[in-house]
């Protein structure tokens, strides 16, 4: 291809008009790129085309210009819309960062609060074990200097024919009126009922106090004379006299 | 020339800076020329009323791809609208609806409701063979490629772009000698 053929075999008209496919663009605009013969013929062929088209212009009606300003202004708007909608949508994502920054606090927070909860709840168990078993280990040392003690006498309670198998043991101190029970075997008893320890004091039941069943010793009431202690069954909060029917157990002290 | 260009490209600038008074200037002095184009490759008022706001669209959608190295801002958008009302003539609606495109109407002459004939191009053109006008209209405003106008008039690809050729440079040496 020549610049001459370029110029005189239609190929700037095609490239003006757009009717050259992608390959033969390159080489219009190559030519005319590097000779000023052709850039000039270009020129003038575009400046001929110009005047063409404005001496046989046509005046559209005024409504396109009306829609299509009215389009573009919306579209100017959009643009700020756009820019609107940047702002906004920074902001969302703020919001939502801040959301996130705060929520994650939160859970943080939630987190060392409940752990802090349950610290706190284990140092209250701990602290409750640790009184039970101070507790405990007083009663213990008390129980254990009771059973050891010379000064208390040990009495054993055998089961009666209601309760064969049953025993309990009596911590005595006759000079101290403290009566303690091991009555670490006996069974539960329903709601409505209580044992109750009593005293036998020449044939008259004294009482000594009511009970449940404990591993541990238990503290009775005061008794300072005794030639026996029985347990029986009586009603919740105990009885004034003991239902000799209910015997469980009975032991003498001497 | 030189302020012609300079407006231009301030125009175009503009333009890219989605300023509204820029398209307002652009339509002001372009769209007849433009829709001359188009109306006469569509011959329907309302289609080709509805494709110069497409094209108008265009321009600015596309201004950034607007290169003043390949050609001035003028030529850009003469084939945009070109192009544009050929995609038109093309589509299946168009072509249910107007089945064949008229050549008459346009064809032999050059109407225009412009002031803008400052070189009396209408009075010059009266002075050119008929065949002149009539591949000058066909290629340049009525959206008829070298080969479509081949097929049309009967005549060798060869013969109509040497002979657009020649009627470019007969108007121009008219021109020119009518600016004399």
């Amino acid at each position: 291809m020549t610049k001459e053929e370029i110029i005189s075999q239609g190929w700037l008209e095609a490239y003006i008009t757009g009717d050259l496919s992608g390959d033969e663009i390159k080489i219009v605009e190559d030519f005319i790129k590097e000779s000023k013969e052709v850039r000039d013929e270009y020129k003038a062929l575009q400046k001929t085309l110009a005047e063409l088209a404005f001496a046989q212009a046509i005046k559209p009606s005024a409504k396109v210009k009306k829609s299509l300003m009215g389009e573009l202004s919306p579209d100017v708007k959009n643009k700020q819309n756009s820019i609107l909608s940047y702002a906004a949508v920074a902001s969302i994502i703020f919001a939502i960062s801040m959301g996130l920054t705060a929520y994650s606090f939160w859970t943080r927070w939630q987190d060392i609060e409940n752990k802090y909860k349950t610290l706190l709840s284990e140092n209250q168990t701990m602290a409750a074990t640790l009184k039970k078993a101070s507790e405990d280990y007083e009663l213990l040392a008390e129980n254990n200097e009771v059973a050891i003690s010379a000064n208390y006498k040990r009495i054993i309670l055998n089961g009666t024919d209601n309760a064969p198998e049953l025993q309990a043991v009596v911590f005595w101190n006759a000079e101290e009126e403290a009566v303690y029970l091991n009555a670490s075997t006996f069974e539960t008893l329903n709601e409505a009922q209580q044992y109750q320890l009593w005293a036998l004091i020449d044939g008259k039941p004294v009482d000594a106090g009511v009970f449940n069943p404990d591993s541990k010793l238990i503290a009775m009431k005061s008794i300072g004379q005794a030639d026996a202690f029985a347990v029986t069954i009586e009603k919740k909060g105990g009885s004034e006299q003991p239902d000799l029917s209910t015997l469980q157990v009975i032991g003498e002290t001497s | 020339m030189q302020k012609i260009t300079d407006l231009i490209n301030t125009i175009v600038d503009r333009l890219k800076e989605r300023d509204t008074t820029a398209m307002n200037y652009l339509y002001e002095h372009y769209s007849s020329a433009l829709y001359g184009i188009i109306y006469r490759t569509l011959g329907d008022e309302a289609i080709a009323e509805e494709t110069l706001h497409d094209v108008f669209i265009k321009i600015w959608n596309q201004i950034d791809k607007y290169d003043p190295d390949k050609g001035n801002l003028f030529t850009w958008m003469y084939r945009i609208a070109r192009n544009q009302a050929i995609d038109v003539r093309r589509s299946k609606k168009f072509q249910y609806n107007n089945k064949s495109t008229e050549l008459e109407p346009f064809v032999n002459t050059f109407t225009s409701e412009s002031k803008e004939d400052k070189y009396g191009l209408k009075e010059l053109i009266k002075k050119m063979n008929e065949d002149c006008i009539k591949l000058i209209n066909m290629n340049f405003f009525m959206g008829f490629s070298h080969n479509d106008i081949s097929n049309e008039l009967e005549m060798p690809l060869g013969s109509v772009k040497t002979k657009i050729r020649s009627c470019i440079s007969k108007l121009r040496a008219l021109m020119e000698k009518y600016n004399d």
